[in-house]
């Protein structure tokens, strides 16, 4: 029992599916309503049946079926869909060699929650409390935080110049040489083999692409803002020489 | 996906796909990216925004996660239009 819960509220206990979660929407709307289950499978032109085992959490529901809902019971689409969350994988799963780990006082993280569905039963915790929950799990996302508007950006699929390219290279193997490391060793941490860093590194590689250049931040510091910063100088500079071109500078 | 879609499911599948792109733009992630981070396959996400798929409600939750918006801003604006109900059926 977790703490805090009275008797009754022992179902909330129980794990809740997301088909589960939005059975309960359903429901609870339709009781709002004051429809019947064969009146709204007639609105929205169904099968009592099958809205039945909606609302038993026993079917998942395409997109179609959502916005029909969502119409015949005259609520807003978001009504039908709150109270459910998808946690992104965090890529923290593998393992760093102990000498490494000596050498850099890097730390092996702790494999991460599995990414999963949080759906919060029905009445368990208010919607301002779930909203504050997802916004807390989307400040803490690493992906998210290296994406946000403030921080130094990596963009993918920009078309590189030389320059960038070799920018990239040398910013990567200073941060490398700094930590002590080898190429193996950043290879494997980063999940990648040790040729690759080897072309980055001398300006070889056209656009790495985000996801790795991602987990060679990860891997190097654990943040990831640090190349993203000896990075963005240089495509800003780049940024305002093609707006130049274009002739809307400024 | 055998089912016969009316044109007002294409036009909703069109509708998310364009509002998963643009929010996948905003951020600056990759299809293969955001397909990761969904758990998704990557040609699954590049079908979803062509608008070529209805997606289920786990995966509209699933790309909303990893987008990093709540599911229903993905479902901003769209709206369906109920048929009235044929006279005669049971």
């Amino acid at each position: 029992m977790k703490p805090g819960l009275e008797q009754g509220d022992k179902w909330v206990q129980k794990e809740w599916t997301l088909a589960e979660r939005f059975a309960a929407n359903v429901v609870w709307f339709r009781h709002q309503a004051g429809l019947t289950q064969q009146e709204l499978a007639d609105r929205i032109g169904t099968n009592r049946t099958v809205l039945s085992a909606l609302e038993r959490g026993l079917r998942v529901p395409r997109l179609d079926t959502v916005l029909k809902l969502a119409a015949g019971l005259g609520v807003d689409n978001c009504e039908l869909v709150a109270w459910m969350w998808w946690d992104p994988p965090r890529h923290e799963s593998y393992e760093t060699p102990p000498e490494v780990a000596e050498i850099s006082g890097y730390e092996v993280w702790d494999f991460d929650v599995p990414a999963r569905f949080r759906v919060s039963p029905v009445g368990y915790e208010s919607r301002e409390r779930f909203k504050d929950r997802l916004r807390q799990m989307r400040e803490e996302d690493p992906v998210l935080k290296l994406m946000r508007k403030d921080a130094p950006k990596v963009a993918p699929r920009q078309r590189p110049d030389a320059r960038w390219v070799l920018r990239t290279g040398q910013a990567l193997k200073s941060l490398r040489e700094e930590r002590g490391l080898t190429r193996e060793q950043l290879a494997k941490r980063a999940r990648t083999t040790a040729a690759f860093i080897g072309e980055i590194e001398e300006g070889r590689i056209f656009d790495p692409g985000l996801r790795i250049l991602t987990e060679i931040c990860r891997a190097l510091d654990g943040d990831g803002s640090e190349l993203a910063v000896q990075i963005e100088p240089v495509r800003a500079e780049r940024k305002a020489a093609v707006q130049k071109v274009l002739g809307r500078a400024g | 996906m055998g089912k016969k879609k009316g044109p007002q499911a294409l036009a909703a599948a069109q509708q998310f796909g364009r509002s998963v792109a643009e929010r996948r733009r905003q951020i600056g992630l990759t299809q293969e990216g955001t397909a990761e981070r969904a758990g998704l396959h990557r040609t699954e996400v590049a079908l979803i925004e062509q608008g070529g798929r209805l997606p289920r409600l786990d995966t509209i939750v699933k790309l909303g996660g990893a987008l990093g918006v709540e599911p229903c801003d993905l479902l901003a604006g769209m709206a369906w239009k109920l048929e009235p109900p044929k006279e005669g059926s049971k």
